[in-house]
């Protein structure tokens, strides 16, 4: 098997562990996804808030779920024998990028995918789901994921993982608000264009962390090790 | 060429020189014994060849490379640390079946190597769950599950039973023996160090203080040392006596015996008929080689010699 599936396979495996974790993203996944559907359905609005709420709670979820999985490496005294296996670092990262990062993004698509689903088969109302608002879940939640677990794997081992609960949320804090502002600019419901846009800067985002990471010294994350 | 050598390695944090110029190189089927004080930088030694931390000076190669360069050659060392590397929320099998994987090692290994190491009936219990001496145990079974070509390993019997350390102690030596793996041995127990390894070099702040034959390092340099245990009867503070005539003496390992290290020109015969003069008698006389302790003691400047 490919080592960043192995990585993704055991990180996955150590995250249903922790079930708790899971269960109280799942929950805040559930009242942020179907709040906009339930909105929809009883004021006629349109689902235009999905566009934004997707994305953030990707990267909400990405930050609950791989707040421990760099720094679980150094608690487990894990992190030499790991880096003293065949695995580089950037194939390390990329594991733990898909593991939690892809967990995230399934539980936000599930949160946000599965209320509107079950409207749309349900409810006889019309539910304005658009092939742009599917395009956006199903590109832009995972890349915004992917792109805030890897911004803080990186960080993490910049910092030598040592934990820096403050600059995590400020990245978080900060992820969000460019979210934001993008939805702003594209005025509510993104265009083909700006969505194809969105996408882009995302791979590029992913492609230069991706990057960076292999520019990590091991030095600086044994130097922290007792 | 060795499989594992250092060669003039140097390595300084800041300021502070924890290693300055060691050299020594590990053959195919030998096992070398690194041992020194906490500090002494064994363990920086360690990291060094693992390719975690970069050399000032000098240079740490595994099977002919830097390992921080070479992923692929790590995936023919086996590396037991100071933590045996394993996921505390992951049971031993699928901790034992990822590093397998990364290594190309089939799943029923896993579980035969479980089953050698005693540990079968625990393999799906999460690794938190386990004592530390199964986990020592189950580190080992990870660091030779591919059977390497090169182990590092630091402190391997820590935490373990006395049966424990004997097993490992057999593992150790078998690998070496029958599969010709280099094997490099950080330990603080000289007992084992002994049994085990064919050569040790001792690090003393950094500073190669002594290498060779455990058998030759014990012989030494220094002066011969002869052990005399004196027949029932005989008067210890005597023979002390007349046997400081021919050397520093100190009490030996055997119930009565006086050790003499002695100085140059001095020969046993003499210092034999000097006792048997003075009417004491001895019961049996030997060249006594100095134990490892002693050795180590001397190569830290703390006597033994």
């Amino acid at each position: 098997m490919n080592p960043v599936l192995l990585v993704a396979q055991r990180e996955v495996r150590v995250l249903f562990r922790a079930r708790p974790v899971i269960g109280a993203g799942a929950l805040v996944g559930l009242f942020i996804g179907a709040t906009p559907v339930f909105t929809a359905l009883v004021t006629g609005q349109d689902l235009s808030r999905l566009f934004i709420q997707g994305p953030v709670l990707g990267v909400f979820l990405g930050y609950l779920f791989s707040q421990q999985a760099f720094l679980r490496e150094k608690q487990d005294g894990t992190i030499e024998t790991v880096l003293s296996s065949p695995l580089t670092l950037r194939a390390i990262w990329a594991g733990k990028v898909l593991g939690a990062g892809g967990t995230a993004a399934a539980v936000a698509l599930l949160c946000t995918g599965g209320p509107l689903l079950a409207a749309v088969l349900a409810v006889p109302v019309a539910i304005p789901v658009t092939p742009m608002l599917v395009v956006h879940l199903v590109a832009v939640v995972p890349l915004a994921t992917a792109v805030a677990v890897g911004l803080l794997g990186l960080v993490q081992l910049l910092l030598g993982l040592r934990e820096n609960q403050v600059l995590n949320l400020a990245l978080v804090i900060g992820l969000v608000l460019l979210l934001s502002v993008a939805q702003t600019v594209s005025g509510g419901t993104p265009t083909p264009d700006a969505g194809a846009a969105t996408i882009l800067v995302l791979v590029a985002a992913l492609a230069l962390l991706a990057r960076l990471v292999g520019r990590v010294d091991r030095e600086r994350i044994v130097r922290t090790i007792a | 060429m060795p499989q594992i050598e250092v060669a003039d390695l140097a390595k300084a944090f800041e300021r502070r020189q924890v290693l300055d110029g060691i050299s020594f190189g590990v053959d195919g089927g030998e096992v070398f014994g690194l041992l020194g004080p906490n500090g002494a930088g064994k363990t920086t030694t360690m990291r060094l060849l693992l390719g975690l931390l970069r050399p000032t000076r000098g240079e740490a190669r595994v099977l002919g490379v830097p390992l921080a360069d070479h992923p692929d050659v790590r995936r023919r060392v086996g590396v037991l640390l100071e933590q045996s590397g394993m996921a505390d929320r992951l049971s031993a099998r699928e901790n034992l079946r990822f590093y397998a994987a990364l290594h190309g090692v089939d799943r029923e290994t896993v579980d035969d190597r479980l089953g050698r190491a005693g540990l079968l009936d625990r393999a799906d219990d999460l690794v938190g769950t386990l004592s530390t001496g199964m986990k020592r145990s189950l580190g080992l079974v990870r660091a030779t599950l591919h059977d390497p070509e090169a182990l590092l390993l630091d402190e391997p019997t820590s935490g373990l039973d006395p049966a424990a350390q004997a097993g490992i102690r057999d593992l150790i030596s078998g690998l070496a023996r029958e599969s010709g793996a280099a094997v490099l041995v950080n330990s603080h127990h000289l007992d084992e160090v002994e049994r085990i390894c064919h050569r040790v070099a001792i690090l003393d702040r950094g500073h190669l203080a002594a290498i060779g034959t455990v058998a030759g390092l014990r012989q030494g340099t220094g002066p011969r040392r002869y052990g005399v245990v004196l027949a029932g009867g005989a008067d210890p503070e005597q023979a002390r006596a007349v046997l400081a005539g021919f050397g520093p003496v100190e009490d030996g390992p055997d119930p009565g015996e006086l050790v003499v290290a002695l100085r140059p020109g001095e020969a046993p015969a003499a210092l034999l008929r000097a006792l048997l003069e003075a009417g004491i008698g001895v019961e049996e006389a030997r060249y006594r080689a100095r134990s490892l302790e002693q050795v180590y003691l001397a190569a830290m400047g703390r006597g033994g010699a």
